[in-house]
């Protein structure tokens, strides 16, 4: 399974949220889909299921506004742990 | 994108204070709220924080502390910590970097000796991000609840109201003080009543009549009223309440034994059947020393529950007398409104 698909799935199952029509780069911050709270669960989950670490300073809304910024950040991180 | 910390300068920014507070809720708040919490509180002036874009100046969040008094293992001088009330982000800087830096300019602060130590009562999903910045849970604050009215309406209801306010077990026990209530002062020999029972309260806010007229008097928010509890001409209790959303809510209370706290309880029993509410309602911090006194006068335990959460440096020397639950005498009057 894709990020893409796998951050679908956590928002849906674990945060309860309805993500069916959000669209990979609409806003998840400005909707109210997801906040500060939100996003800190995802980070966790993506910690464990990617073994990635998240820094403080990577807690924008550059990384986590939408699905397809956060595809892109796990994406960045899995490719600096490789390289 | 950068986010950059900033004091706010409370004296010229309340304006811009109260209008990110009320765009972020999409609410409007009274200004006075703002003026009587941040700059009359007795125990000096809050310290807020504006967290900005610094690509484009937007405010994206804030965030202020207020400071308390308080007496340390019942030393009879006391410190002044902070106390962490209100916070907002804006809805789009909510990926949490923003409320990470805001809750880590308190935390900064206090490593720096500005003040010693800091508290908080934030809910459950604000507690994740103090968390992550180091603070520790302190302990939990937990609800009782007294029934006084009994539904439906009608006969049925009537009836179970009536069962209510006979079976009274805060009756039952020999001895009270006589009580009265008040609304629109405080006496000063409250400051007395503090004087005595401040060694056997452990860590504690300064419950002196000027904090308490400040906190509940002068409150703009809510309404209290005050029992007031007397053996002779002896003040030996007080007890702060409102009524709100059916509920005979109590806010702060101090005996100065068993027989005063039975009494201040046994009379906001009384005033909430004089209300027709629902119920006589309490929250405390779940190590609280009257908790065996309030249960014994018919008060249940309710499912509600938050954490309260507190952070002081390591090399405080006296970090365990406000690190630990039982080292505190808090009741839910101490977070802010």
């Amino acid at each position: 399974m894709d990020v893409e698909a796998v951050v679908r799935k956590f928002l849906t199952t674990e945060l309860g949220r309805d993500v069916s029509r959000v669209g990979l780069d609409d806003s998840m911050l400005e909707s109210g889909t997801i906040d500060s709270v939100g996003v800190m669960q995802l980070v966790a989950f993506l910690g464990k299921t990617y073994g990635i670490t998240v820094e403080d300073d990577d807690l924008t809304p550059e990384n986590f506004d939408t699905i397809g910024a956060i595809a892109a950040f796990v994406a960045r991180r899995q490719a600096g742990a490789r390289g | 994108m950068t986010l950059v910390v900033r004091e706010v300068d409370i004296s010229t920014e309340m304006p811009g204070l109260v209008d990110v507070f009320n765009r972020a809720f999409n609410v409007v708040i009274p200004r006075e709220r703002f003026d009587w919490l941040y700059c009359r509180n007795p125990d000096g002036p809050s310290t807020a924080w504006f967290v900005t874009d610094d690509r484009t100046g937007e405010v994206a969040g804030c965030t202020a502390v207020f400071p308390r008094r308080i007496q340390v293992r019942g030393q009879r001088t006391p410190v002044v910590g902070w106390n962490c009330g209100d916070f907002c982000i804006m809805p789009r800087y909510r990926a949490g970097g923003a409320a990470i830096a805001l809750r880590r300019a308190a935390r900064t602060a206090v490593d720096q000796g500005v003040r010693p130590f800091l508290y908080a009562h934030p809910n459950e999903r604000m507690l994740q991000i103090h968390i992550r910045v180091g603070h520790s849970p302190l302990g939990r604050m937990i609800r009782f609840a007294r029934p006084t009215r009994l539904g439906p309406q009608g006969i049925v209801g009537r009836l179970g109201t009536l069962g209510l306010s006979v079976v009274r077990p805060d009756r039952l026990w020999p001895g009270m003080d006589d009580y009265d209530i008040e609304s629109n002062s405080l006496p000063v020999e409250i400051d007395d009543l503090f004087e005595r029972v401040r060694s056997t309260i452990g860590t504690a806010l300064v419950r002196d009549v000027r904090y308490l007229s400040w906190r509940f008097i002068e409150c703009p928010t809510d309404e209290y009223r005050f029992v007031l509890a007397r053996r002779g001409p002896r003040l030996t209790g007080y007890l702060a309440f409102c009524v709100s959303k059916d509920q005979l809510q109590v806010k702060d209370w101090l005996g100065e034994d068993t027989r005063a706290v039975r009494t201040l309880f046994s009379a906001a029993i009384d005033q909430a059947f004089t209300a027709q509410v629902a119920s006589a309602s309490v929250t405390m911090l779940e190590t609280h020393r009257d908790l065996g006194v309030i249960r014994s006068l018919g008060f249940a335990r309710r499912a509600e529950s938050s954490v309260t959460i507190t952070y002081a440096p390591e090399s405080l020397p006296w970090r365990a007398d406000v690190a630990s639950a039982d080292a505190w005498y808090m009741t839910v009057g101490d977070r802010d409104v």
